[in-house]
């Protein structure tokens, strides 16, 4: 009898050994599996600077250029005028500190300064507003602006702002100007300016803190950061939207160079080249990467 | 922190408090001679700028290729050894550096740094050849600590850099001559014209030029009313001495006080800087000829004397009257 249930209950734990086994392997094997249609970049060719250099030049001499416009800074890094191709004015602003992040839409610019303030202007250069994150309860010991993203429509701001703590914050475009609309307290501060950046579609942002990688879901109203070592606040790098929701970065770690791309919170590429890169452009989907005398294009693609 | 004698302890200073302001900057420097304060944050302390090829440079114009015309805020600092150091215990706010991918970005290679203090003031460093340091890991840095180089700048082999002193409690750009060592200026300011501009016209008077040299004392008539005095002003260098910049005019008309105005302070307002109580941006402080524009004034008919007198921050002055007829 005692025989007859020993023998029952041996063969119940060899069955429930085998279907565990067989859950682990099944586990194991649909984790490799992608949940979603994943990103790639695709080498197409490469070409000498020297012979594309020939089509340069229609940005004006000592102009900074963003989204098609060009602008000149003061000696003093505390005004900006804006020029046409010919080297025009067409506005000027002075500012009541310095410069120290900025971000640009076709019809606005964002200006953020060392006094903690951040001021929007028109694209004919009339104010806009000027949003004090310290008004609106974000609380820091200093004020100041690290990193600044305008959505393309230009109805939301995040921007990296103060020191003690330091926090990353979005503004909302409401009837009655820009109103906080997400405040995350960060624990490793940055003193430099980082890349922050909107997605085309507006509905992400990504940008480099003290705390590595932040993104930010603007539908969901919630940010989540990563931790990468080519990505950190000590590192420097250029972040631009590319395709709706992606970002390409090119990112400077030591001597070495990356570039790589991002989407939905994650790293989907992320590789070596030249190491005298100095610059990364977005063509659709279409990514080029300026080395010292050659440009690297690449295609975004699904994997 | 700095105690100011209004304010409830933060430093405060508006225009029309300029006697005050430069009362209590003595009655510091005064009582910091002859005794140590015990503050938390001890007030900014300027080396570098009493010696050869410096200069207060608070609310001198400048005009660049590129089309800005503006009034600074900075002084020009001189440091033999390259290091610039930091004029206060504080903390590092930010620190621009030159990008690794080269230029390419706005205002090209220009680095600063800033750093807070805690009493509230904001010092920053720059200059052409200025390669900020890199943060400590506890972003502290105690006084004289270096905050970064200048390089040698082949013209002359000075290494200059430039400190400009932002008071954050008050929301006000500072003079660093207020700040400074005893500043050995020998050399008086000088006045080059004097200007009215109006709807009637543009009438000015020039100071010592050949051609108008009788133009000092020449009566001249002009219409009745309202018009926008300005100044024509400099305070260059003596040989090696250094400058202590600009920092009163005082205008009267027919003996009367009609203006006097200081460069002690500029306020940050949202469209720019607010210097002599005019208002942002700085531009407006210039005229079409980069005169400085003082304020609006008046003129009554009949018999006119206008008498300016402009004083550097070491108290050299220069005066020039000027009489004209008004119909």
């Amino acid at each position: 009898m005692a025989n007859g249930m020993n023998a029952r209950s041996s063969r119940r734990r060899r069955m429930i050994g085998w279907i565990a086994a067989a859950i682990a392997v099944a586990y194991v094997f649909l984790a490799q599996l992608p949940l979603a249609t994943g990103w790639k970049l695709a080498f197409i060719d490469s070409e000498q600077v020297s012979s594309v250099a020939a089509h340069a030049g229609q940005s004006p001499e000592r102009a900074w250029e963003a989204k098609g416009r060009h602008f000149l800074a003061r000696e003093d890094l505390q005004g900006v005028s804006e020029i046409d191709r010919s080297g025009k004015q067409l506005w000027t602003s002075e500012f009541p500190s310095l410069v120290t992040a900025i971000d640009i839409s076709t019809k606005l610019s964002a200006w953020g300064l060392l006094d903690g303030s951040i001021h929007l202007i028109n694209g004919d250069g009339t104010a806009n507003s000027v949003i004090k994150p310290a008004s609106t309860g974000v609380a820091s010991r200093f004020a100041c602006l690290y990193g600044l993203a305008l959505s393309p429509d230009g109805t939301k701001l995040a921007a990296l702002f103060g020191l003690e703590p330091q926090h990353f914050v979005v503004f909302d475009h409401k009837a009655d100007g820009y109103s906080l609309l997400y405040d995350m307290k960060l624990i490793r501060p940055v003193r430099n300016g980082q890349p922050f950046a909107f997605s085309s579609d507006g509905k992400s942002i990504a940008g480099l803190t003290g705390d590595g990688l932040i993104f930010y879901d603007v539908k969901r109203g919630r940010a989540a950061t990563l931790q990468n070592s080519v990505l950190s606040g000590d590192s420097e790098a250029e972040l631009i939207p590319v395709g709706g929701e992606g970002f390409a970065f090119l990112a400077a770690s030591g001597n070495e160079r990356y570039a790589g791309l991002l989407r939905q919170g994650r790293v989907e590429a992320l590789f070596p080249v030249e190491a005298g890169s100095t610059g990364i452009a977005v063509d659709g989907q279409n990514l080029t990467i300026q080395g010292q005398e050659t440009l690297y294009r690449y295609k975004v693609e699904s994997r | 922190m700095i105690q100011f004698p209004w304010g409830g302890g933060r430093s405060h200073i508006v225009h029309g408090e300029a006697p005050r302001c430069v009362l209590f900057a003595f009655l510091m420097l005064f009582t910091a001679a002859i005794k140590p304060l015990p503050m938390a944050g001890a007030q900014p302390s300027l080396k570098g700028l009493g010696v050869s090829g410096t200069a207060i440079l608070f609310g001198t114009p400048s005009w660049s290729q590129d089309g800005f015309s503006y009034l600074q805020t900075g002084a020009l600092a001189n440091s033999p050894s390259g290091a610039v150091p930091a004029v206060e215990a504080g903390t590092v706010l930010f620190t621009r550096r030159a990008s690794v991918f080269g230029t390419q970005r706005f205002g090209g290679a220009k680095e600063f740094t800033a750093l807070a203090h805690d009493d509230g003031f904001v010092s920053i460093y720059s200059g052409n050849t200025f390669m900020a340091a890199k943060s400590p890991p506890s972003g502290r840095m105690n006084a004289n600590d270096s905050v970064g180089r200048i390089e040698a700048e082949e013209r002359d082999g000075g290494a200059r850099y430039t400190v400009r002193l932002y008071d954050g409690s008050s929301g006000v750009w500072i003079n660093p001559a207020l700040f400074a060592d005893s500043i050995l200026d020998k050399a008086s300011p000088k006045i080059e014209q004097i200007a009215l501009q109006g709807s009637g016209g543009l009438y000015f008077a020039v100071n010592g030029s050949a051609p108008r040299k009788s133009a000092k004392n020449a009566i001249q008539k002009i219409p009745q009313g309202e018009y926008a005095l300005s100044a024509a002003v400099t305070d260059a260098p003596n040989g090696n001495s250094p400058v202590s910049g600009l920092f009163r005019l005082k205008v009267l008309l027919n003996g009367t006080v009609a203006l006097d105005k200081k460069f002690d302070a500029a306020r940050a307002a949202e469209s720019g800087l607010s210097f002599l109580g005019l208002d942002a941006p700085s531009a407006n402080c210039l005229d079409r000829e980069g005169r400085i524009v003082l304020g609006r004034q008046f003129i009554p008919r009949g018999q006119n004397t206008l008498d300016v007198t402009i004083f550097d921050f070491a108290g050299n002055s220069a005066r020039y009257v000027w009489s004209f007829a008004t119909e």
